[in-house]
């Protein structure tokens, strides 16, 4: 296997919350524990999980928009956290970020073809005529027209913004865009315009994609190989066809059992359904996170955390019961 | 739809329109949507973002403020016109015997208010029963909605709840006069998918314990799939199909539903090719001829331009608005 474009390894962020009065003590909130994995070249990594699961901070930790508590992160053979602020601009330039709200990402008041050049300019393409062409050949690729260049966000429909979103990441040629939920906001059938808009782009761009969403009908549509994080810890992992044909961990079968089908005579599995609410990631639990909701949970399974495991086929799992 | 003729419905709505006046002109939000709801049956009103669907509801109810106003149709319920009765009327029926769940369970609850007495609200106010009676009511209803130790719970505030569990209680509040029609306007969308497919067990339960009529409206075409009865499909501010929920996924004949089914059933298997609809979403402003899909329609014939299709029986469950009617090509099937 070739190397890998990124490299995490033991990944961790606590959150230190504020105390409200003097008398509280302080709390932390863990909300990415150990994680670690490879990402290749070309590779879709799909991130899913619930709220809180912390699929969002994952995503900005790696891009260091937010500083790790620990754990290393290596793209492109640099250690990111030992970066200076200018090294650390030079590697900007090689990833980049697509968020899930495409208007509010913009800045209302440039119009769509500058705010792409931006980044352009950002990263030192002097001439502006080159900026220029270069937008709008983007403009193009994404669907959009030289017409589009000097509209404001609000003067484009929501697909259309996000359109404007991906040729603002992709303009640079960078090697790695994380997209963070970027569909979830957009009607269905603008939704599938995205994705069949990001199949024609990873034809022609070669370009890693960290794909975090709660949609696991998008995740696995786009995704090569997914990472199932529950409570900031990895429960399984593996290529995105052998998960969703067949998840091991309990956690990943409830996911995918709760996802309603959309045949009228399949109805939702109730004795697969997750029953319960996630627990406050306030207080770290000593054992699985799951432990909770998990059916299967036995005396270890509260006392210890169980360590995500290599099981063959590039697969990985977090659970005692499960081998 | 039952085998009912005319009058026979619990609520019939005959070509009701929605207005809203903005600053680009008139938006025809509802543009003659008629429609029937029957007791025992869940209706998932289908649609997505300016298609009409919340708007139809809460016309039903009368929940439109200025710039929006109803500017015609009937909404028969027990023989009386909900779009004409008076206001003082209307508020009666309103939570007592059609009573609505909205979206986003952590604005629709008052966070200064117990989550008893939230829910007893409407029963103080519908049934004049004493505080008492009513706190006790409200007690079993946390238990109907699986709100665990509800005898301790419901003297607790909003923010000490989940988020799902603010929706079984909102849930709880919807239900405490015992409705004839329980409207739910995307209730599980804000949720995570656990979380979901625990209220939409719920929804159902409920609904077949109590046989009342249940609309929910959705954007989900799985949340449509495991919980309705009857599918209506908007688009633009008019019904465009409406069928029984396995009719409407086995035969869909409008090809905007097809579009969306083929699309949803693409994402869930990676060997099918996405087939998009093109363009974005058509807003209903100002006067318009022709279909309002024919811009994005990939059937669409001189006549789709100029003559707007009216919903006509495919056969006696099934209506269609579309002058072309398609099967459904092989890319569609």
């Amino acid at each position: 296997m070739p190397d890998p474009i990124l490299k995490v390894r033991g990944l961790n962020k606590v959150f230190q919350l504020r105390k409200r009065n003097a008398l509280m003590a302080t709390q932390s909130l863990y909300a990415v524990n150990d994680i670690s994995f490879d990402l290749g070249e070309n590779e879709v990594m799909g991130v899913v999980g619930e709220s809180g699961c912390g699929k969002s901070t994952l995503g900005r930790l790696i891009l260091r928009l937010i500083e790790p508590t620990s754990g290393d992160i290596e793209f492109m053979g640099q250690d990111v956290r030992r970066l200076s602020k200018g090294e650390l601009r030079r590697v900007r330039s090689r990833m980049q970020m697509v968020f899930q709200d495409p208007s509010g990402s913009l800045n209302p008041n440039m119009s769509v073809g500058d705010a792409i050049a931006e980044t352009l300019r950002f990263h030192g393409v002097a001439s502006a005529s080159e900026r220029r062409s270069r937008v709008v050949r983007m403009l193009d690729t994404v669907g959009l027209s030289e017409g589009h260049y000097d509209r404001l966000p609000h003067q484009l429909s929501g697909g259309q913004n996000q359109r404007v979103g991906i040729a603002r990441a992709l303009i640079i040629n960078p090697k790695l865009v994380v997209m963070d939920e970027a569909v979830s906001a957009l009607d269905v059938s603008v939704q599938t315009q995205i994705l069949k808009l990001l199949e024609g782009i990873r034809k022609e761009f070669p370009v890693s994609i960290i794909f975090i969403s709660h949609d696991l009908s998008v995740v696995r549509r786009v995704s090569n190989r997914v990472v199932v994080l529950y409570m900031g810890r990895i429960m399984e992992t593996g290529p995105a066809q052998d998960i969703f044909a067949d998840a091991h961990h309990p956690y990943t079968k409830g996911l995918l059992a709760s996802h309603p089908s959309i045949d009228p005579d399949a109805p939702l599995p109730a004795s697969l359904v997750l029953k319960g609410d996630l627990p406050s990631a306030l207080n770290k639990p000593a054992g699985c996170p799951f432990v909770t909701r998990c059916e299967k949970a036995t005396e270890l399974c509260g006392q210890r955390i169980p360590e995500l495991r290599g099981i063959g086929s590039g697969r990985s799992i977090a659970c005692h019961n499960v081998c | 739809m039952t085998k009912t003729t005319q009058g026979e419905h619990l609520l019939e709505v005959r070509d009701l329109r929605t207005r809203f006046n903005t600053e680009r002109g008139s938006l025809y939000a509802v543009d003659g949507v008629s429609f029937t709801v029957d007791s025992g049956r869940v209706l998932c009103i289908v649609g997505e973002s300016g298609s009409g669907k919340s708007v139809t509801v809460r016309s039903l109810l009368r929940l439109i403020d200025p710039p929006g106003e109803i500017i015609g149709g009937t909404a028969f319920f027990h023989g009386q016109d909900l779009l004409s009765m008076s206001k003082k009327q209307i508020a009666a029926v309103r939570g007592d015997k059609i009573a609505m769940v909205f979206q986003n369970p952590l604005t629709s609850l008052n966070p200064m208010m117990t989550v008893g007495d939230q829910i007893a609200e409407s029963l103080l106010l519908h049934r004049g029963v004493s505080k008492a009676e009513a706190t006790r009511e409200a007690v079993s209803l946390l238990r109907q909605v699986g709100i665990a130790a509800p005898e301790s719970r419901v003297g607790d505030y909003p923010a000490q709840f989940s988020g799902g569990m603010r929706q079984r209680i909102l849930i709880a509040a919807a239900l405490a006069c015992r409705p004839e029609i329980l409207i739910a306007d995307e209730p599980t969308t804000a949720l995570d998918v656990s979380i979901q497919a625990q209220i939409l067990g719920l929804l159902k339960k409920l609904q077949s314990e109590i046989n009342n009529a249940l609309i929910m409206i959705t954007h989900d075409l799985g949340v449509v799939a495991s919980i309705a009865d009857d599918v209506m499909i908007m688009y633009a501010g008019r019904i465009v199909e409406r069928a029984p929920v396995r009719e409407i996924f086995a035969r869909p004949r409008h090809p905007y539903t097809q579009g969306l089914i083929y699309t949803v059933r693409a994402l869930l298997d990676p060997d099918r090719p996405l087939h998009p609809i093109p363009g974005t979403p058509a807003i209903p402003l100002g006067e318009k001829k022709g279909c309002p899909f024919a811009p994005r329609c990939g059937y669409v014939q001189e006549v789709c331009r100029t003559k707007t299709p009216e919903l006509a029986p495919l056969n006696q469950d099934h209506v269609v608005a579309c002058h072309v009617l398609p099967q459904g090509s092989a890319a569609h099937a």
